[in-house]
């Protein structure tokens, strides 16, 4: 009995981290391995590399950063962590995705906003950092289907952004059928 | 509370005054509107009715919804440089039931002519499924927003129906207005879809078919 009480407890972490993790995916019928593509905040980001599906971990939000150069041209980096998401692909070798995106210096997030409707054709530089620390990098397309502003409660401000994205790294490597739909606070961001 | 109204529901059905001292089959179709959505249903009802018991009101009845199909626009985009950003597609949502319960019939009215208004309470169980599709869908290069699934929902209905029996040329016909309660099955997931389940208000033309004359 003390044995099966052991056991049960130790399936009670288990169960959580697998209900948390499949939360707000919802699966799209037409491709397999993606979560639908949507605009309601529900905080997942799904493609394919190579062929195979993967996902943002949990319910964390996206990296929204701008980093400063020194120059006029500053750099805004979108990143979230990668987790494969098939069975077969477990130990595939990606650890997080980031689209740099250049911006003046003196870029807000009035200016952000701005970006709602935008899609950047082939000219974002997204880098693939893999399993090794290695960080490969391509060109991207990046759409912003939509960028909200939620103002409702003034304790919690956040920004609702989704949208398509797909690139080439080199020859070896193409990402295709992204979709992303966040929810970023206001008060994470340094813009 | 729920045993209470299960109590009398049970006591109508089986000792309610009967509206037809003899069995029949009563079949009937008509149109039905959907109640419970925004963006409503529209559908070709097919109702079947047995009357089991000569001194007793209680029937069988099964109802089987072909739905028309709902028109409505959908936006898909896509990330590919080569081609436009945006297209508007249109979505094709199409209801279909079946559900099968049992029921008591109440008379209300007689006529001189003995033609008959009745008050039919029903319960039973319905599976509803609501299949999508989006005309012209580049599956491959766009992708909708926000896009709607197909769903099935399975559980338990209640049904009110107003029911007017009358002859004509020695037929034995009716005209039924049911009104059917959305099942009770749950949303299943968080996801938003742009439909959910129907409460079909039907309107319905028939015959009752006595297979036993006293």
């Amino acid at each position: 009995m003390k044995y099966f009480n052991r056991l049960h407890l130790s399936f009670i972490p288990l169960f959580f981290l697998t209900t948390c993790h499949s939360w707000n995916f919802y699966a799209d019928p037409d491709d397999k391995g993606l979560s639908r593509f949507t605009s309601r905040g529900y905080n997942i980001a799904t493609s394919y590399i190579n062929g195979s599906p993967f996902r943002n971990i949990g319910l964390y939000y996206p990296l929204l950063q701008k980093d400063s150069t020194g120059n006029s041209i500053d750099t805004l980096k979108f990143t979230w962590p990668l987790y494969p998401n098939d069975l077969p692909n477990r130990s595939a070798a990606y650890d997080n995705i980031s689209f740099l995106l250049p911006v003046p210096a003196t870029f807000t997030k009035n200016d952000f906003l701005t970006f709602n409707g935008h899609r950047f054709a082939n000219s974002i530089p997204v880098i693939l950092r893999e399993s090794s620390s290695k960080s490969i990098s391509g060109i991207a397309s990046l759409y912003f289907v939509s960028i909200s502003e939620n103002l409702a409660s003034p304790d919690y401000r956040y920004l609702k952004l989704s949208g398509l994205f797909d690139g080439k790294i080199g020859d070896s490597v193409l990402i295709t059928k992204g979709r992303f739909d966040f929810e970023v606070g206001e008060n994470g961001l340094n813009f | 509370m729920k045993l209470l109204v299960t109590g009398i529901f049970i006591l109508l059905i089986f000792f309610a005054p009967s509206i037809n001292a003899q069995p029949f089959f009563a079949v009937s179709a008509g149109i039905s509107k959907d109640l419970n959505n925004k963006k409503t249903f529209y559908a070709a009802p097919v109702t079947f009715r047995w009357k089991l018991f000569k001194h007793s009101g209680f029937f069988i009845e099964a109802t089987n919804e072909i739905g028309f199909n709902r028109l409505t626009h959908a936006d898909a985009y896509t990330a590919n440089a080569q081609l436009p950003e945006h297209v508007v597609l249109t979505e094709k949502v199409r209801p279909s039931a079946f559900s099968m319960g049992i029921g008591g019939a109440i008379r209300l009215y007689t006529n001189k002519k003995n033609n008959q208004l009745t008050l039919n309470l029903s319960l039973g169980i319905c599976d509803e499924y609501f299949a999508i599709s989006y005309r012209n869908y580049d599956k491959v290069n766009y992708e909708v927003l926000n896009p709607d699934v197909a769903k099935d929902f399975s559980g338990v209905y209640a049904a009110i129906a107003g029911v007017y029996n009358f002859h004509k040329r020695k037929q034995d016909m009716f005209i039924m207005l049911r009104l059917q309660s959305p099942s009770s099955a749950g949303p299943g997931d968080r996801y938003v879809l742009s439909y959910d389940q129907t409460a079909p208000v039907q309107l319905t033309f028939g015959y009752n078919l006595f297979y036993k004359k006293l």
